[in-house]
């Protein structure tokens, strides 16, 4: 009972400093882990080679088949896709057309768009960007690029914890881009995460509402629910409580970090709202099928070498 | 317990918008509106300010989190 009751009083003190004071600064300080190099990559599904129809369509007709399955970003442990990364390990030898200011098509003119969403590449010697609206077509683009070529790189699409996508059936986590991207940059370049959370909430105290509100849905999302998910689904409380634990605020643009020593990579610290992303919005503006988000409504926070720098 | 304390965390974050709202309404309650030509009572005025201030912003903080939500769902 009297286990109980120092509970009862912990909670309430708990809802009162989150009410007081900004309620993201509460949460980091009572959950934050210290950051690892740890990756995520670890447990790569069988299914996880994804974008291969798309790949196959555009190259050569090779290795249709299964297709590759949709990527969720919700949490989910029955779903592991969700911290893992297509492994690129099938990218053909045949560099894939580069546009420069158009995104880059893949053959289908017919195909229905999947919303804002692609990678830009600015490369030494070139005024112009490359575009891409597929993360496979970036991918293998990249690897045809001499080494220390790549002054700046966004990807841009969906993002959860230590996780980043780009289109429906490519995504990445702090493996895959060391791995992909490992010698390409230049020094100084940048590496930009333009997903939601891609980074973690930090400890730093804020008073910004919309970074205490980004912090709580980003709690309830990435911990809460999966947790009691997990629960429902007969997995021990504890091994569940440490799984979520340490998935909810994983730090993507960290992680990286220590991937591509030198290179400055950066992510959000919350959900990243893009106004021109919005329903309507987007068809006005004609940026329905932009590869680069413009304005994003976010907190953005940057890393160099595992160390926190200025965005 | 762990199911619990993870309930009564899930219930403290769910309620903390809806924490002003409250409020506010509660404000918006201990002073009314006053009649034309009345003089309000002392503090109305303000009491009022505060309380629709702290009502209308609860409301955006639910609709932003619902933003936010619609977004994990990568339906915005």
């Amino acid at each position: 009972m009297t286990g109980d009751r120092v509970n009862y009083i912990a909670m309430l003190k708990f809802l009162v400093l989150a009410l007081v004071l900004p309620p993201a600064a509460a949460l980091s300080a009572e959950t934050e882990a210290p950051p690892s190099p740890a990756t995520i990559a670890d447990d790569v599904p069988a299914g996880g080679e994804m974008g291969m129809q798309d790949l196959a369509e555009f190259y050569d007709n090779a290795g249709r088949g299964s297709g590759a399955p949709e990527m969720d970003i919700a949490p989910s442990r029955s779903q592991p896709v969700q911290y893992t990364a297509p492994q690129p390990k099938s990218v053909p030898v045949t560099p894939p057309p580069v546009s420069s200011n158009k995104a880059a098509s893949s053959g289908a003119a017919e195909e229905k768009s999947t919303g804002a969403h692609g990678v830009t590449i600015h490369v030494r010697g070139s005024s112009e960007p490359l575009t891409f609206r597929k993360g496979a077509d970036a991918a293998a683009a990249i690897r045809k690029l001499p080494d220390g070529s790549i002054t700046y790189i966004q990807f841009y699409g969906h993002g959860a914890p230590g996780y980043q996508t780009v289109d429906p059936a490519y995504g990445l986590g702090s493996e895959d881009a060391g791995e992909l991207l490992r010698g390409k940059m230049a020094p100084g370049a940048t590496l930009d995460f333009s997903g939601c959370n891609t980074s973690s909430v930090g400890t730093r105290t804020s008073f910004n509402p919309f970074f205490g509100l980004s912090t709580i849905t980003r709690r309830l999302v990435y911990f809460s629910l999966p947790y009691f998910s997990d629960r429902l689904n007969g997995v021990d409380a504890r091994e569940a409580r440490e799984f979520w634990e340490d998935a909810w605020n994983k730090d993507l643009a960290q992680d990286t970090s220590l991937e591509l020593r030198g290179t400055k990579v950066c992510g959000y610290r919350t959900f990243g709202l893009v106004p021109e992303r919005l329903p309507g919005v987007s068809h006005l503006l004609g940026r329905e099928e932009a590869t680069s988000p413009g304005y994003v409504a976010g907190v953005r926070a940057c890393y160099i070498n595992g160390a926190e720098v200025e965005p | 317990m762990s199911d619990f304390k993870a309930l009564l965390e899930l219930l403290l974050l769910a309620a903390i918008p809806l924490a002003p709202i409250v409020a506010g309404r509660l404000l918006l309650r201990k002073f009314p509106k006053t009649e034309a030509g009345q003089a309000p009572p002392r503090g109305a005025r303000a009491g009022r300010l505060i309380g629709n201030i702290l009502f209308w912003c609860g409301i955006l903080a639910v609709l932003l989190m619902l933003l936010f939500v619609l977004n994990y769902k990568g339906l915005i």
